[in-house]
Formats: C-alpha cells, structure tokens, sequence
C-alpha cells in the first residue's frame, strides 16, 4: 500500500527538518525567526506538495521557497537593519580561533541585505555552484557572482578576522 | 578562504535549536491551498463578469444579429433555455412574437424576434395573458403597454381586462381594449344575498400609445367583444353583447365614440379579426361558424366535434349594412384576420385540437394560399401587420444565437470551463506522478 501525500509530506519534514532549520538560522540569525521562516515555508510546500513530489526533486522547490519567503520578510517588514555607509567600531583580530570567528560572522551576516546573505549562505553553507543559487533566487549566475563579491567584501569590512576570504567561482 | 567562512557557517548554523513542527502543517497547507483555488475561481470569475460588459464587438446583445432585413422568416426555432431576457436588452422593433414552453420559467413565455433577427425572452407572471403586437411591430400590449425598442413599461390605470386581447389602431398610435366591470365571482352578504353585479356594463376603451391614458369610447357588455379599426383609423367596429345570442355590431366614431351604425349579429357571426375592415373602407368581414356555433361543443376535447368548427367568410357592407356571404363553404379551424396582402385577406387558423397554426392567404375566387410563415412553440405566432402587408415572406429561417444568453448562463459556463480546467491539471499531474513512479522503477540501482 503506498503511502497518502500527507504521510509522505510528515516524512520529508521529518528527514529535512534540521538541515532547512540551520538555514534558516543563518538567513534570519534568530531562533524564532527561523522558526517561523521554516513553518511558513512547509506549509507552503504542504499546499502543492503532490506537484512537488511529481515535479521528483522537493529539495530544490523547498530551498526556493525558503530563501524567497525570507527576502519577501524582509521586503514586507524591513525588520532587518539597514546596510549603512559608515561602519561601526569593528571587532579586532580573532585570537581565539573557529569559535570566536563564528560570532564575529553572525555579527557580520546581520549587517548585509537578506540577498547578499542568501548567497553566502547558499554559496558556502549549502555548498551550491553559482549556477544551481542564481536558480535557487531566481536571478541570473551574474547576479549571483556580484552580490557574492559585495557580500564576502563587506564581510571583510566588517569582520577583519576574515580577511582572507576570497571569491572563488564554481 | 571560503574553507573558513564555511567552517564559520557550519559552527553558526550548529547553535540552531532544534525544533519541533507543529502537528498541523499538513493541515495549514491544505488550508492555504483551499483559499488560493477559490481566490483563482474568483479572480476567474470576475474577469470573465467584466469581460461580459466590455464593449467587444460580436458580445451580447443585438449586436450578434445581423442588419435588419424587411422579410420574414419561413420557420423560426426554438429560443434557448439561457437565451437572454427582452428587459435585459431590448430588440425592438419586432419581426414576430410567439409563445413557447421551451424556457426555464414555469409559465408560458413570449419571445420576441427583432428585426435584428435577435432574440428575447419575455417570462410572465402567473397568469398573465401575452397581448398584443402593434402593426409597427414597437409595442406590444398586455397587462403593461410596453415600448419594445425601450423596454420602456407603462402600467395601464385602470387596467385593461385579460379576457379579450387588445386590437391596434393602423397607426399603432392607439388601442382599443376592454375594462372588465363584471363580478364575476358571486360575492354574498351577510343573509345570504349576493352584493355584487353580475351584470354590470364594461368600458370600452381607447388606450393612447404617447401618455398611455384610457379614454372611454363606449359603455356595453363585452362578453362577446370583437374589434376592427377601418383603414384610416376613425371608425371602430365593434362587438358587444351578454351572449351569442343577444350579440351586436356597433361602428364608432372614435374621436368621440358616437354610434354611427349598429346591426344585429346572429349567434354565429362575428368580426373575423382585426383586420376585418377591408382596405377600402366599404366592408366589413365577418366569419360565419358552421357547424357547433357555441364554445362547449366546439371545445376540441372530442376529436369528432373539432372536425365540425368549419367556417365561411361573409362581407358586410358598412354603408348599406347588407351582408354576403363567399362562395366557399366548410372552411377548416378557427380563424382570425390579421391582415391584408395583394387585395385578399390573411388569415391565423388555429387548430383547437392540437393548437397547430397555418397563415393563409383567401384570394377572392381562388384556393387558400398557405404562407410560409411557421415557428415553433404554442399557437399562432403575432407578426407585425404592417410586415404582414409589405414585406416579403421567403426569408431564411431564424435560429437564435446561443451566446444571446443571460448573466447566469455565461457564470455558469465560467465555472464549466473551471471545471474543465481543473480536470485536465489534475488528470496531467496525476499523469505526470505515474510517469516519475514509472521512471523509478525502471532505472537501473546507482553504482555504489
């Protein structure tokens, strides 16, 4: 007997909830951001789940969901800051190692504009090639390459420790 | 470089907390779809509403008929259950009305045939009687005189009895009708005697096209009332009388309803229409029943009787008030003269037993011409007597266009074609999961 369309959404939800949570933390840098990031985007996924599973590849229409409804956040509500022209006192070199540089990275990742993040986080988190994130956000490879240069320069601005970070294309 | 802001990510995303989805996404989901299929119902919906009422050329309305053309049909079908509505969108003047069942309404209803070739229902109200078609084809008067070009309604005050429909002046400037007076229903006081007059005398009246006011010509019984105006308009045959046997003809001056003539009619005589005023002025044309005179044996319910109501037709001489009678004798059916063509009288003759109509033309001296003149639906239909007199009658027959159709029925087609829709993306996704099933089935294990 094969299993009904909610059984096999209860499933997906179950195997993928952790990768999309961790995400989503990295897209919005707040636990119950991502929280609600991650149920809006499965709800949406529940209400054309067959079609997704028919179309046989849910991860990419999940991931697409995901970032466009945390751009469409943050179009609709601007919760988050601004990107500014003068930059505020910047922590100095990381001494401590890994950890240390996580959180001068979450500091960072606040300051950019939700798409620069999104192509971090799908460039060097999810480990996506410029091609399958211009199709992930909709936009074209160059788009894609620009924002990541703009995202990984202002990184460095912001975050000294991470000054060797270099564009790498893919 | 990248290998740190990976490492930096991966040690980011490892502070997320672990979550737990709430039990009824699968249901949120769900509800989500619900409410976007009937907002796309609905967007459809209101687009194809405001479709309907943009100024397309070939939309609804007489704009879909043809350019009016002066003949009349040899056959006119059916209108559709849908068809659209004469006060939605009036299609005067008409080319010819007629009753029919075919519609969604319980009673009878009129539909109109413009001379656009368009066509209109008119519902009744229960019991509401169809009336009458003015010679020009414009108006049309029942129980409310109506402007068919318009759709303009006038109500009549006080109104115009059902029992005996109207007949038009030539000019379709006036009508004469009748004001029931009668109680016909006996009414009875308190010691049982009756306190209301069986025998009260009707108004005949004049009824004015321009104001829609009622000018009393006369005042008699019009049990047995029958009208004819003469050619010119200024004279009035009538019929009055409490029954066959006590009937008379009365000629009137209209303007100011002076009897100018007034002859006894025997119990089977009587004005064979509303054309009965010859088109020189000088005759009058009875019909004279043969056979079973009075309605209850002539009533059609036993096949025998139908075929004894025969008729001839008689000419009276106005001025001299002496009758003759035609030489043809057992002329079938029940008739009615409606017009004149080419010197000889038009005839309506209704079948009483299967209420099958046949126009005829009675040339003097010569044998029936039947006119190809037939539609569908009850009775005989009414055609203009001025199209009747001038017009050609070899037109093509007339079928109405479906798209002629009222508001609901183009709702109703929206939803179909959602419906349809609907289908073929379910049937197609459906469609599109075997083949993916069908795809993983046969593709060969990955190499490990």
């Amino acid at each position: 007997m094969t299993a009904g369309p909610a059984d096999s959404f209860r499933e997906y939800v179950h195997a993928r909830l952790g990768v999309l949570v961790r995400a989503a933390f990295l897209l919005t840098g707040d636990s119950y951001l991502a929280e609600d990031l991650v149920q809006q985007t499965l709800a949406k996924v529940a209400s054309r789940w067959e079609q997704i599973v028919a179309e046989g590849n849910p991860d990419a229409y999940v991931r697409r969901v995901l970032y466009h409804q945390h751009v469409s956040w943050w179009r609709r509500w601007r919760r988050e800051p601004l990107p500014v022209a003068a930059v505020p006192e910047v922590a100095g070199a990381d001494p401590h190692g890994p950890a240390t540089t996580a959180i001068a990275v979450r500091q960072a990742l606040a300051k950019l504009a939700p798409k620069q993040r999104a192509v971090l986080v799908l460039r060097y988190f999810e480990d996506l090639t410029e091609a399958q994130a211009a199709q992930v956000l909709g936009v074209s490879t160059g788009t894609v390459k620009s924002q990541t240069r703009d995202a990984l320069a202002r990184l460095r601005s912001i975050a000294p420790e991470l000054a060797d970070l270099q564009e790498v294309s893919r | 470089m990248t290998a740190t802001l990976h490492r930096a990510l991966v040690d980011l995303a490892g502070e997320a907390p672990d979550m737990r989805m709430p039990e009824d996404l699968w249901r949120r989901g769900r509800r989500i779809r619900r409410r976007r299929r009937a907002a796309g119902i609905l967007a459809c919906l209101l687009v194809s509403v405001t479709a309907m009422w943009l100024p397309w050329p070939n939309a609804t309305g007489s704009r879909f008929a043809g350019t009016d053309d002066r003949t009349l049909p040899t056959w006119v079908a059916q209108p559709y259950l849908w068809q659209q509505t004469f006060s939605e969108d009036p299609n005067g003047p008409a080319k010819l009305v007629f009753e029919t069942g075919h519609s969604l309404d319980l009673e009878p209803s009129l539909v109109v045939v413009g001379q656009d070739d368009s066509f209109r229902l008119i519902y009744h109200d229960p019991g509401e009687w169809t009336g009458s078609l003015s010679p020009d084809g414009r108006y049309f008067l029942g129980d409310n005189l109506v402007d068919l070009v318009t759709g303009q309604s006038r109500k009549l005050s006080p109104a115009v009895s059902s029992a005996w429909p109207a007949v038009w002046s030539p000019d379709s400037r006036s009508a004469v009708a009748v004001v029931g007076k009668d109680d016909v229903v006996p009414t009875t006081g308190p010691t049982g005697e009756r306190i209301n007059d069986p025998t009260r005398l009707d108004n005949i009246v004049i009824v004015s096209v321009p104001d829609g006011s009622l000018r009393v010509v006369h005042v008699a019984e019009a049990d047995v009332f029958r009208a004819a105006f003469s050619p010119d308009g200024t004279r009035l045959a009538i019929t009055v009388g409490r029954d066959r046997q006590n009937q008379e003809l009365l000629i009137l001056d209209v303007a100011t309803g002076t009897v100018q003539r007034t002859l006894p009619l025997g119990e089977r005589q009587q004005i064979a229409g509303s054309a009965a005023w010859s088109p020189d002025g000088r005759r009058l044309i009875l019909t004279f029943t043969e056979g079973c005179p009075t309605s209850p044996s002539c009533d059609g319910s036993i096949p025998e009787q139908s075929a004894l109501q025969r008729f001839h037709l008689q000419y009276l001489d106005v001025d001299t008030g002496t009758v003759t009678d035609e030489a043809v004798r057992g002329r079938p059916d029940r008739p009615e003269l409606i017009a004149w063509r080419q010197g000889a009288p038009v005839l309506s003759v209704t079948n009483d037993v299967d209420n099958s109509c046949a126009i005829v033309r009675l040339p003097d001296g010569g044998s029936p011409e039947a006119l190809p003149l037939r539609a569908a639906g009850y009775g005989c239909p009414q055609y203009p007597r001025n199209a009747l007199e001038q017009w050609p009658l070899d037109g093509p027959q007339l079928r109405p266009s479906p798209w002629q159709a009222q508001n609901w029925a183009y709702i109703a087609l929206g939803l179909v074609v959602l419906a349809c829709v609907g289908l073929v993306v379910k049937l197609r996704r459906r469609w599109r999961r075997r083949s993916t099933t069908w795809r993983a089935r046969i593709a060969p294990d990955p190499p490990r």
